[in-house]
């Protein structure tokens, strides 16, 4: 339910703002038609931009599709940026223009939502089966309430608009507009480059990676700005004094009255709305959305043998108890142990698996899942490697005690992505320094070996076994299982 | 003030409101109860849907022709081709054989019980050692699979002991033989030349299906039994499952219909549908369906009901509206001078709508909250003579009605309240209106 509200605010938030906004611009004095040509705009751009992504799928052209309509709704967006710093009111030519371009935008960015909502609708199943239930009344129930909130938001806005000035007003819709032109422009260069029209370049890649990155805090800006034009309505209202209420007309003194209360209600209905989308979106990012997220694992040292012993009583409770090692070169393997069956059976496993990565397990109750892909995984079979079982790690049980070899778990370092900073020699000189800061890095057999100059470096290369021996390479995972 | 006013008219014409209210009552009720099934069996669909276990039946893949005419199975092969319980371990030998929690071969044969009385005989594992590559140790049997079979008394030892075969009898079977664990039975296969064995029944069997009007016994006993050595008719298997979701589902439609990379995302998660096709390729010639307990039961029905359920609002919506609306014109007319001298003070015309719909909206809440407790009452009265048994109450019933109910009551006045725009103040004032 809360992913089709708040994706249904995600996708419709900025339309119900501009059009809010471009009814208080557009406004004929007196004439209420004003209204009529930009809701069909609105609607007949929602209508295509939903039918467009279905049928864009079934040509096997979504990335096209995509590119075309954010570039249309890149142009709508800088013609109408443009269009709102014409004088206003000189003639009717300047006035048609302004129009056109108004509507232009409003039907272009309500292709945009409706091409993202009903992108969205396709990847969900909106229910798990074809008789009526209790989950698809409460998504339908989620898509409507977010359908009056992004509602609300048109009257709120033009209403709170019209107050406060034309200035305002225009200063927030280049401030919305420019939020969209950028997500739109990066959008575009992802599209083009995916259709193979520009060159891909890390730097362009970078960029819209970046733009990806802080697209997200977007909504929030656009709710903080209808925010700001409340306030800015709060300031310029029209306040009159005490002294000069007192001396007016009855009549008079009421309709000011029922005037102020008037306005405090939009304001508090604005303000109301904005705090419920706010809180909706903010519920959903830090809290309902985040993903399982694993215990943390206890960080164990080997002894000088290079051994790790963990006591098997310390199993027994059937608990997932999760480990760490950090290798030579910085990288953190995990693993965990877990009481497979009643009795003193330990499954020993890195904390990873061969098709999903490293994510890592999570037990819940009595159950273990597999975070990548929700799999269920049968405990008496962990320690066994197929399917999305952990990967095993070899180990032996000596007197009460699992052990385990550093030298193995170095060896399933490459399962594992996080590396930290650690203290690293220069396997020619001898040289200590810090990993991070090292000069020269070279991977040989799947390790990182660190240098502080190119020389030592160039001297590894040419025979690495002279300086490190002849040891085993470390386990890759497009190799698979094996046995050890 | 608008509160104070609504406060103050909703007192009155207390006798049409009731009226109102008993009209949204009548189809709030209606809809609540069929909803209310409806929803019942959609929700444990859904469970089944999205539950994270499931049993799969695997049958020799003749068996799984469907030949019925009229009800009555013509399928020649039924009953005669059997699966090898050689073949059985592969099923741990899949991709994903670490998620098949367990498995149980049945075998059912018709007997004669002591002499006279017909029953069968369903040959099965308990807990057995099955023997596996890589797992030595694996035991599985029915009470892996169906842990929710009860025994009382005892489980038969797997193979035979001292004192001869051990069997379960079935609850309602015991009941009507009236034997007791302990008892011994003469258990003679059908036909003339059919083996004769003594089994000592150890234990009552409860299983909620027709395993309790048979005779339960280790798979070895009752393959010698019928002659059948190394036979089973069909295989259950338990599975850890992801829940189904889009792309499971078109799979299950036509799993041809992937494309490349779907069919790998399909075939490498844990759906119920990508391990029976991984079973049907380990194992040949056989069929392995997932058992949808409530999907292939109630699912037929409620498809009627839901259909009835839509006939039946848009019937209770039309009617109850027409109701509402003549009420509401009357009050109207009645209260003509009141809108007049409201309109004189200087109310809009939308302020004066805003008094009447909501009141109607607010004799739309009662409606349909009085209506979810009535129609929670009939919806047993339905469960009860389709299902045989109760149906419990879903709370989402209520905001829907609710809010159905409040929209039958505001379409039903938005009709007659356009009267208030005729209404001139010096007029209804006046008295010639």
């Amino acid at each position: 339910m809360l992913a089709y509200l708040v994706n249904f605010i995600l996708a419709f938030s900025s339309l119900s703002l501009t059009a809010g906004m471009l009814i208080t611009l557009l406004a004929p004095p007196g004439g209420k038609k004003g209204y009529c040509s930009l809701f069909i705009a609105l609607a007949c751009g929602v209508t295509a931009g939903a039918v467009a992504y279905p049928v864009a799928i079934r040509q096997e052209s979504l990335t096209a599709v995509r590119t075309v309509l954010h570039a249309a709704a890149l142009v709508a967006a800088l013609l109408n940026g443009g269009a709102i710093f014409l004088p206003a009111g000189r003639s009717r030519g300047i006035a048609a223009i302004c129009r056109a371009a108004a509507l232009f935008f409003t039907a272009l960015l309500a292709a945009v939502a409706g091409f993202s909502f009903s992108a969205f609708i396709a990847k969900q199943s909106i229910s798990s089966g074809s008789v009526l239930n209790t989950e698809l009344i409460l998504n339908i129930g989620g898509v409507l309430a977010g359908l009056f909130l992004t509602a609300s938001f048109v009257p709120l806005t033009a209403y709170v608009g019209s107050k406060s000035g034309r200035e305002a007003v225009k200063v927030a819709l280049l401030l919305i507009s420019l939020l969209l032109a950028v997500q739109w422009s990066a959008d575009i260069l992802l599209g083009l480059m995916r259709l193979e029209m520009v060159e891909l370049t890390s730097a362009r890649v970078s960029v819209v990676a970046k733009v990806g990155k802080y697209a997200r805090f977007f909504p929030y800006v656009e709710a903080l700005v209808a925010a700001s034009l409340s306030f800015v309505f709060f300031l310029k209202r029209t306040v009159i004094p005490k002294e000069e209420l007192a001396a007016m007309d009855k009549a008079e003194r009421r309709k000011v009255r029922s005037r102020v209360m008037l306005e405090g209600r939009w304001l508090n209905c604005v303000l109301a709305s904005v705090l419920i989308v706010l809180g909706v979106l903010l519920y959903h990012d830090l809290y309902a959305s985040r993903p399982p997220r694993i215990s943390k694992p206890l960080n164990l040292k080997p002894d000088a043998n290079g051994l790790i012993r963990v006591k098997i009583d310390d199993l027994a409770d059937g608990n997932l108890h999760r480990y760490s090692h950090v290798t030579d070169d910085g990288h953190v393997v995990r693993f965990f142990m877990i009481n497979r069956s009643g009795g003193k059976k330990i499954g020993v496993v890195y904390d990873a698996c061969m098709m999903c990565g490293d994510m890592g397990y999570i037990q819940e109750k009595n159950e273990v899942i597999c975070i990548a892909c929700n799999v269920r995984i049968f405990v008496p079979s962990i320690g066994k490697a197929g399917g999305c079982n952990p990967i095993p790690l070899a180990h032996k049980v000596e007197g009460g005690y699992v052990v385990v070899s550093a030298e193995e778990l170095d060896k399933g370092a490459r399962y594992f992505s996080e590396v930290v900073t650690v203290k690293v020699k220069d396997p020619v000189s001898g040289r200590e320094m810090v990993s991070r800061d090292a000069p020269q890095r070279y991977e040989y057999k799947g390790r990182t070996y660190f240098f502080e100059s190119e020389e030592t470096m160039e001297k590894f290369e040419a025979a690495p076994e002279k300086f490190i021996g002849n040891r085993e390479a470390r386990y890759f995972r497009v190799q698979g299982y094996r046995e050890s | 003030m608008f509160f104070l006013m609504l406060r103050q008219s909703f007192f009155r014409g207390r006798k049409r409101k009731a009226l109102a209210t008993l009209t949204i009552v009548l189809s709030a009720s209606l809809i609540t109860a069929l909803m209310n099934v409806s929803i019942e069996v959609g929700d444990k669909m859904a469970r089944e849907m999205k539950s994270y276990g499931a049993n799969i039946n695997m049958v020799p893949k003749s068996e799984a022709i469907p030949l019925e005419i009229g009800g009555v199975d013509y399928n020649p092969l039924k009953d005669r081709v059997f699966l090898n319980e050689a073949d059985l371990p592969k099923v741990k030998e899949i991709f994903w054989h670490n998620n098949i929690v367990g498995f149980a071969p049945f075998l059912k044969t018709p007997v004669e019980l002591n002499g006279k009385k017909g029953c069968s005989l369903i040959g099965t594992n308990f807990d057995r050692q099955v023997p596996i590559a890589g797992d030595e140790e694996f035991r599985t049997g029915v009470k892996t699979v169906f842990p929710y079979w009860q025994v009382k008394g005892e489980w038969p030892a797997e193979e035979a002991g001292t004192s001869g075969n051990g069997v379960l009898a079935g609850a309602t079977l015991a009941r009507e033989l009236g034997v007791k664990p302990g008892d011994r039975l003469t258990v003679k296969a059908a036909g003339d030349a059919g083996r004769e064995e003594s089994f000592v029944v150890t234990g009552i069997l409860t299983t909620g299906g027709a395993e309790e009007s048979a005779l339960v016994a280790p798979l070895p006993a009752v393959q010698r039994l019928a002659g059948m050595e190394g036979k089973v008719q069909s295989l259950s298997v338990s599975a850890l499952t992801v829940p189904e979701d889009k792309l499971s589902r078109k799979a299950r439609q036509n799993n041809e219909a992937l494309d490349s990379l779907e069919y790998d995302r399909w075939y490498c998660t844990a759906y119920v549908s990508s391990i029976t096709h991984q079973i049907e390729e380990a194992i040949p010639n056989v069929t392995a369906r997932p058992i949808w307990q409530v999907a292939a039961g109630e699912g037929a029905v409620v498809n009627k009901i839901q259909l009835l359920m839509i006939v039946v609002t848009i019937a209770a919506f039309i009617a109850s509206g027409l109701g509402i609306s003549s009420l509401m014109a009357t009050t109207i007319m009645e209260r003509s001078r009141e809108i007049g001298l409201m309109k004189a003070l200087g109310a809009a015309d939308w302020e004066v709508y805003l008094l009447f719909l909501s009141e109607s909206a607010f004799v739309g809440v009662l409606g349909g909250l009085l209506g979810c407790v009535a129609g929670a009452g009939l919806s047993q009265v339905i469960g009860l003579s389709i299902f045989g048994s109760y149906v419990s109450f879903s709370p989402i019933v209520v905001p829907v009605n609710v809010a159905v109910s409040v929209l039958i009551a505001l379409s039903g006045s938005l009709m007659p309240s356009r009267l208030i725009t005729g209404l001139y103040p010096a007029e209804v004032l006046h008295g010639r209106r």
